[in-house]
């Protein structure tokens, strides 16, 4: 296989699930070590009321990196995101720009902002997501060559 | 633990410490080192910060 070959392979399976791209390039410590600590901050962030970030046109650049952050996980934060939502979710409705939420992603936006765990929630599952970004880039190096 | 800074902090920290030790060091000794290393830094700098920040609360 052509090296780009597999590290675009590579980078695909790691963000497809956290340690993939590690496991498929034969580190299989390194693939179990971040699987399970990606997936544990992405856990805590689940259960500390952690907010899914959505793009929101009066703060276009800041949440759209938090939106980057959160995509960044995988598919399973397209999952958790559909449980929690009730839908798929990437941009706040127009109805709820004002100061009451109207849509359901804006009443359960609003609900996590008052809990007072949501803070620590929402920093694990960008942390969750960042870590995995992060990986995809290792397993790219290490695909290339570049790295060990 | 549900709203403990502290408990976060070192829970926190811990995670991230695996995670760069893993991630930017490939033998078991120099792992521990640095995944030490970094924790400390991040809980001493956190402690600093937050003690710098005491006068200003707002």
């Amino acid at each position: 296989m052509k090296t780009a070959d597999r590290a675009r392979i590579a980078c695909l399976l790691a963000w497809l699930a956290p340690g993939a791209g590690h496991l498929f390039l034969g580190r299989r410590v390194r693939a179990a070590v971040f699987f399970v600590i990606v997936l544990t901050t992405f856990s805590l962030g689940l259960a500390f009321d952690g907010k899914p970030s959505v793009v929101d046109r009066r703060q276009p650049i800041l949440s759209w990196l938090q939106v980057f952050a959160n995509v960044g996980t995988g598919p399973v934060e397209a999952l958790a995101r559909e449980r929690i939502f009730g839908k798929l979710a990437y941009q706040l409705p127009p109805e709820d720009a004002g100061a009451e939420p109207h849509s359901d992603v804006g009443v359960e936006l609003r609900r996590r902002t008052e809990s007072p765990r949501t803070p620590y929630g929402t920093a694990y599952l960008w942390t969750a997501g960042l870590m995995n970004i992060l990986l995809i880039l290792d397993a790219f190096d290490i695909a290339m060559g570049r790295k060990p | 633990m549900n709203q403990s800074h502290v408990g976060h902090l070192l829970l926190f920290t811990a995670l991230v410490s695996v995670f760069f030790a893993f991630l930017v060091r490939t033998e078991a000794r120099a792992r521990w080192r640095f995944g030490f290393s970094m924790a400390a830094c991040m809980i001493v700098f956190s402690l600093a910060l937050a003690w710098l920040m005491f006068p200003f609360p707002r």
